[in-house]
């Protein structure tokens, strides 16, 4: 192939690339990306500023059809916080990582029974912890790392669980007495690109 | 995170061009990737790949800095998902070089694990080559892949991320067994989950089994669609 015939086939390449890009980018809005402290709601950076005044404190904005939020990622007492809050830097709900173990052994069994009725068979990946409740609370409860009274905890388990002989990853919301409140099969990442 | 990868992309290229290597090959690698899904857990991968050589060296020879296209290669790969992290699967490829044909069949295995932000890959492949020229050549792959999102925690619709790989690859022909090592550095915009760009820097060496080791240094563009 000559120069010239490269530099056509070179073009061609990119004149396709560039018109197929709009086309396969309308097809779903959901963004995620980290912004610095001064784009953060004052409420939202004064309230986790005051509970965890000595942690590094990353900011994501997160964008979708049904609305945007503002989250807070730390480490404090060994253990992982994700606070949520609205645009406004109204707080919504906190999560912590956690084990399955911090669950009460009566809780766990009423999961392990509904989990096994689900699923095939399963293994837990991850587990939060989710406290949602007025911000006083939470803020109480931050701070003596336990829930106060009037904080709802629910636990938000990631799985890899098999159903009708198919193996996927599952998200489950449920209470602290271990009753499932909604099971939601994760989509996957398209990794096409890691694989050839 | 995105000034670094960067920075280490251009570091690369310039450093390798600086040496003057006695048995190299660098050029440009351009890859068109389209993944279809032809059943609920089968893949179909159709891969075109060209290669064009800017600059080569043969031992005791001169430096050719002229332009040749090498070879094209066009590639099917069927792949079977057998559980939430892992695939298998088989392919064909046909080679396109100096007016001859190359055929390749493959087999595979492959895992991706998304970690908190880190997503890691592991893929091996056993594949075996034939022509009417050279004796039948057969090859042990593993490769290690990294993608990791320039911006937040996940790689979202129109972001950029970084994708490493390293692949090992033994290789054996005739009575003459040999290894080649890849490294892989580029930077990657995923325009749609079912859209991404790459553009990054490719080594290779291999000729383990001769006094001289040859050497590649590639320019890669990669496109991956799903459809």
């Amino acid at each position: 192939m000559k120069l010239e015939q490269y530099i056509l086939t070179f073009f061609l390449f990119w004149t396709a690339m560039v018109l197929c890009t709009p086309g396969f980018a309308q097809k779903k809005y959901e963004r995620e990306y980290s912004i610095k402290s001064n784009e953060v709601p004052q409420q939202a950076l004064k309230l986790v500023s005051s509970i965890f005044p000595k942690s590094r404190i990353h900011w994501y904005r997160e964008e979708s059809l049904t609305g945007n939020s503002i989250e807070a990622k730390l480490k404090s007492s060994g253990k992982r916080f994700s606070i949520e809050f609205d645009e406004t830097g109204n707080l919504q709900d906190v999560e912590i990582m956690s084990n399955i173990s911090e669950m009460s052994s009566e809780g766990r069994k009423v999961l392990k029974e509904e989990l096994s009725k689900s699923f095939e068979k399963y293994r837990i990946e991850k587990v939060q912890l989710q406290w949602v409740g007025q911000e006083s609370k939470i803020k109480k409860s931050l701070l003596e790392l336990t829930a106060t009274d009037g904080i709802r905890t629910r636990y938000e388990l990631i799985i890899k669980g098999t159903r009708d002989g198919k193996e996927n990853y599952f998200e489950i919301l449920s209470e602290s007495d271990g009753r499932i409140v909604t099971t939601r099969e994760i989509v996957q990442r398209n990794t096409d690109n890691l694989i050839y | 995170m995105y000034k670094l990868t960067l920075t280490g992309l251009l570091v690369l290229l310039t450093s390798f061009s600086v040496f003057s290597q006695s048995n190299y090959r660098a050029g440009s690698l351009t890859q068109i990737n389209i993944n279809a899904k032809v059943a609920e857990t089968w893949k179909l991968n159709t891969k075109l790949e060209a290669r064009q050589i800017f600059s080569s060296r043969q031992p005791g020879e001169v430096v050719n800095n002229g332009f040749e296209y090498e070879r094209t290669d066009l590639g099917f790969m069927l792949t079977k998902k057998v559980s939430a992290d892992n695939s298998l699967g088989g392919g064909y490829m046909v080679r396109m070089e100096d007016g001859s044909f190359t055929h390749r069949l493959s087999q595979q295995f492959s895992s991706v694990n998304t970690l908190e932000v880190l997503s890691i890959a592991h893929r091996v492949v056993a594949d075996e080559t034939f022509n009417n020229v050279d004796p039948a050549e057969f090859r042990l792959r593993y490769r290690l892949g990294m993608e990791l999102p320039l911006n937040g925690q996940q790689v979202d619709p129109k972001e950029f991320y970084g994708k490493f790989n390293n692949e090992y690859l033994g290789i054996f022909a005739g009575s003459n067994p040999d290894l080649e090592i890849r490294g892989l550095l580029s930077l990657g915009y995923n325009a749609a989950d079912n859209n991404k760009l790459e553009l990054g820097f490719e080594y290779r060496i291999n000729g383990f089994n001769e006094s001289v080791n040859a050497q590649q240094f590639w320019v890669t563009i990669a496109w991956f669609v799903s459809i």
